[in-house]
């Protein structure tokens, strides 16, 4: 793909799953990859990609604020920023904890506001910039047993709507929503529902997080230069 | 990046506009392109969407040079201007042949290969227009719309078959289409997408490579704006 020179990128949830596989691919075209995750085997996923480990919150503006300086000393301005770390948990709503309501709220929703907020100045100085924030079809329907995720996906979608008709021209912004992948996050739904899931999914199979990245890795290219505030849905037909 | 490597293609409407850089894109990618149009030329085969008796004609003429198509983009279309209670029949069905019944007979024709196959990519270009609405533009709005339509279908009904389904949706690309139309009315879409340009059918044929990619190997049942941000807003 068509990358600038000197492209310093900034991944989350970076130690595992699609987030890695990111980040590896973004460092495979040539690109900077700060790669972001609370769990602390992002240092061994950053010895993968040549890249910088950081260990942290995403939902913690401080956390922020200290990359975005250490990143444009070290590396440069930031131009490309995808917001993937994520929760999920299911639960029926009127015995799901409020901690667990605002811990989905805290790493789906707020966090890729926060990081938005803290790197637009560096990528307004670079003056170009493309972020992608990771959806999920769980953004595109209601789903029973799984409100707190659906919420804050859909949020997901109206982030990056409003970021993008904000950040024109320089800044792009677009949303990837997968569908059932194979991840330890999908893990978490247990055999039974993934097997209904992938039941009513056309193409019939679980989808690889290495199928969703070259969706990432395009709407952080050049060649997706009219692309902003649009979404790419990575699902096997499933929410046709 | 040489995705398409051994892959034969077909692109309709591939004499002007986002056919042409598509037809160019996908070649330069290492498919073979065959370029369709309504007048034949050095590098375009005849073929008007609208006439089946075109479709059994160009797929029979590629199956036998080429032994089978990996991948369609159903391009061609044209525009239509006119507020409903204007519209005349004639004019109606003008555009529903070409944008509508043109994108059908080409699923039509290449589906059945590419379920002998157990594969293939299908890209059909809709619009902005098939999802947000401006005042006049009846047909247009009306065939784009069962562009996205028949797009999801053929998807969720293939899908099992090896064969995906996708659409874009561009927004306002300049093309000798919309150089046809009144400069205040142009103005009036870039007015209204955030990045405050048009697109150029680069922009577009990048966004139809991808779908059509192997690389995009889940993607099946979508609709990809390509348009600025126009619809996002
Ligand atoms: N796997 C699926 O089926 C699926 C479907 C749709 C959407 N998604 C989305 O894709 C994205 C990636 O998920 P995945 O499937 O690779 O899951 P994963 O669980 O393998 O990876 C998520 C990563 O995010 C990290 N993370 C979680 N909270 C964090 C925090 N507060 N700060 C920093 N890092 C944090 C985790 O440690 C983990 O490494 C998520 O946004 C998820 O919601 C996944
Ligand atoms: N330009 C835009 O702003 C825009 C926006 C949204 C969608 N589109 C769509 O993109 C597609 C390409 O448009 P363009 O802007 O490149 O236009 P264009 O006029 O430059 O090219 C369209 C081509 O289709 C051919 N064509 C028309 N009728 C045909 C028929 N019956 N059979 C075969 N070929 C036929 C024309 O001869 C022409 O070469 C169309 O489907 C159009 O509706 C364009």
């Amino acid at each position: 793909m068509a990358r600038p020179r000197g492209a310093v990128a900034v991944v989350t949830g970076a130690a595992s799953g699609q987030g890695l596989l990111t980040a590896r691919a973004l460092a495979s075209q040539g690109a900077r990859v700060v790669l972001v995750d609370r769990d602390e085997h992002v240092y061994e996923a950053a010895e993968l990609c040549d890249g910088t480990a950081i260990v942290g919150d995403v939902s913690d503006p401080r956390m922020w604020d200290r990359l975005v300086q250490d990143t444009t000393r070290d590396l440069g301005e930031i131009t490309a920023l995808v917001n993937n770390a994520g929760v999920f948990r299911v639960g029926d709503i009127a015995t799901t904890d409020p901690r667990e309501i605002d811990l989905l709220y805290r790493v789906n929703q707020l966090a890729p506001m926060l990081a938005a907020r803290a790197v637009v100045p560096s990528m307004r100085r670079a003056r170009r910039g493309s972020i992608v924030n990771i959806s999920s079809t769980a953004g595109l329907c209601g789903r029973a047993g799984a409100v707190a995720y659906t919420a804050t996906k859909w949020a997901v979608r109206g982030l990056s709507r409003a970021l993008a008709a904000e950040l024109a021209p320089d800044i792009r912004v677009n949303t990837v929503l997968p569908g059932l992948i194979d991840t330890p996050m999908a893990a978490a739904n247990g055999f039974e529902v993934n097997t209904g899931i992938v039941a009513n999914t056309p193409l019939g199979r679980i989808g690889a997080p290495a199928e969703v990245v070259p969706a990432t890795l395009f709407l952080l290219s050049d060649h997706a230069s009219f692309l902003t505030g649009t979404e790419i849905v990575v699902d096997g037909g499933l929410s046709a | 990046m040489n995705r398409f490597e051994g892959m034969v293609a077909i692109v309709t409407g591939a004499a002007s506009g986002i056919g042409q850089a598509t037809a160019d894109r996908l070649a330069q990618e290492g498919a073979v392109v065959i370029g369709t149009d309504l007048t034949a030329s050095a590098t375009i085969r005849e073929l008007n969407v609208a006439e089946e008796a075109d479709w059994i004609r160009t797929i029979d003429q590629v199956r036998a040079e080429h032994g089978r198509v990996d991948v369609l983009v159903n391009n061609a279309g044209r525009g239509g201007s006119q507020w409903y209670h204007e519209l005349d029949v004639e004019e109606w069905d003008r555009v529903i042949n070409v944008n509508q019944r043109g994108t059908y007979l080409g699923m039509k024709h290449v589906l059945s290969g590419m379920v002998d196959a157990g594969r293939g990519a299908i890209v059909n270009v809709a619009s902005i227009f098939a999802t947000h609405a401006v005042a006049g533009n009846s047909a247009y709005h009306a065939s784009k719309a069962a562009v996205v339509g028949m797009t999801r279908n053929a998807a969720v009904s293939y899908a099992d078959r090896g064969v995906r389904v996708n659409a874009v949706a561009p927004g306002w690309i300049d093309t000798p289409l919309t150089a046809l139309q009144p400069s205040e009315l142009n103005q009036s879409y870039i007015d209204a997408t955030p990045m405050r340009r048009g697109g150029v059918p680069g922009e577009v044929a990048s966004a139809i490579a991808f779908l059509a990619a192997p690389e995009a190997a889940f993607v099946t049942g979508t609709v990809l704006h390509v348009d600025g941000g126009y619809r996002a807003t």
